[in-house]
């Protein structure tokens, strides 16, 4: 990043092309829409383009980056359209998945494996969805970017004690909403 | 059992390592002879789980076209910020002279559009009779008093 503030502009695009299926699948999980996903992780490297000049490496650059992806996210699920969509979403039980995301794990060429499956991970999609945004951005970015508790203060302006509430409630809340897959031998 | 059990979210932390060496010890030890315990920080693991078997999403094929694009338009719209900046900013004293020269241009073109009389050219031309002009003015009403009389004379 600092030499892209430099005035390296490979440097930009070597940042994008290592961060953006990170980036991507953050916002993909946060909203559960692919376009709308693709749309949030292009206008946080937007973002980071346009603040080339005000970058200051005070922590990690994937921690600032990911402060910008949740701003993102956070103002774009606050929008009508967003939210219409997600109302569309709750009727139907099973969305949509992605077509070049064939499924993982032992059911792979079982029909009905395979649709235990993909109907699971629309669940899981949906309860993200369902979190409250707090507990949403803390979870994500705790276990799919692994950042620690200080990191994710930082990114959503929260002190680390009310981090870790907020992981707990998450983890709680998704284990109140899928409790069909938290018994003991789940599939 | 060693300690009384922890409260949940401890052990939610302990799963993402943030406890302290002291406190991580001590929950290990607690975990070791606590079966509810255990159970619940599974559940809380199985939580994450979940999420981290989401199939992760690749990128569009036109991803990276469009944003490049997105990025052409920034550039090419704060080049036009930057040279707008320029011209407004770096050539003020320039501006500042046509603004003058035009102001100037108005004023005397304004002028030449209400062209003196005749008389006020005398006027301008004869200064000293400025004085006598009320004079002037009284016998203008004297001779219009006298031709009143004669018509008064007349009828």
């Amino acid at each position: 990043m600092l030499q892209f503030k430099a005035g390296d502009q490979r440097a930009f695009q070597h940042l994008f092309d290592k961060h953006k299926k990170r980036v991507i699948n953050y916002c993909f999980r946060y909203c559960g829409n692919a376009a709308m996903a693709e749309e949030m992780a292009q206008e946080t490297f937007l973002r980071v383009y346009k603040a080339a000049r005000r970058y200051r490496p005070k922590a990690r650059f994937t921690t600032w980056l990911f402060k910008i992806a949740a701003n993102v996210c956070r103002n774009e699920i606050r929008k009508p359209a967003y939210r219409a969509q997600v109302e569309s979403l709750n009727g139907n039980t099973v969305p949509e998945l992605p077509s070049d995301n064939g499924p993982t794990g032992s059911g792979c060429g079982q029909p009905d494996a395979l649709f235990e499956e993909s109907e699971r991970h629309a669940l899981v999609r949906a309860a993200i969805q369902r979190l409250p945004e707090q507990q949403r951005e803390a979870l994500l970015l705790r276990v799919n970017e692994e950042f620690s508790y200080r990191e994710i203060g930082r990114q959503i302006n929260r002190p680390e004690g009310h981090v870790k509430t907020l992981i707990y409630r998450g983890r709680q809340q998704l284990k109140k909403m899928l409790g069909a897959y938290f018994g003991v031998n789940h599939e | 059992m060693s300690n009384p059990c922890p409260k949940e979210p401890l052990l939610s932390a302990y799963l993402d390592s943030e406890l302290t060496d002291t406190q991580a010890d001590e929950l290990r030890k607690h975990l070791a002879d606590c079966p509810g315990c255990r159970r619940v920080l599974e559940s809380l693991g199985h939580a994450d789980t979940l999420i981290r078997d989401l199939p992760p999403l690749s990128p569009s094929a036109a991803f990276d076209r469009t944003f490049w694009e997105k990025i052409e338009t920034l550039e090419r719209e704060s080049r036009y910020r930057l040279w707008a900046r320029h011209i407004f900013t770096g050539w003020r004293p320039i501006w500042a002279g046509a603004i003058m020269a035009i102001v100037v241009a108005v004023l005397v073109y304004s002028g030449r559009n209400d062209p003196l009389s005749p008389e006020d050219v005398f006027i301008a031309e004869h200064m000293e009779l400025l004085e006598d002009y009320d004079m002037i003015g009284q016998l203008e009403m004297l001779e219009q008093l006298d031709a009143t009389e004669m018509m008064k004379d007349l009828s």
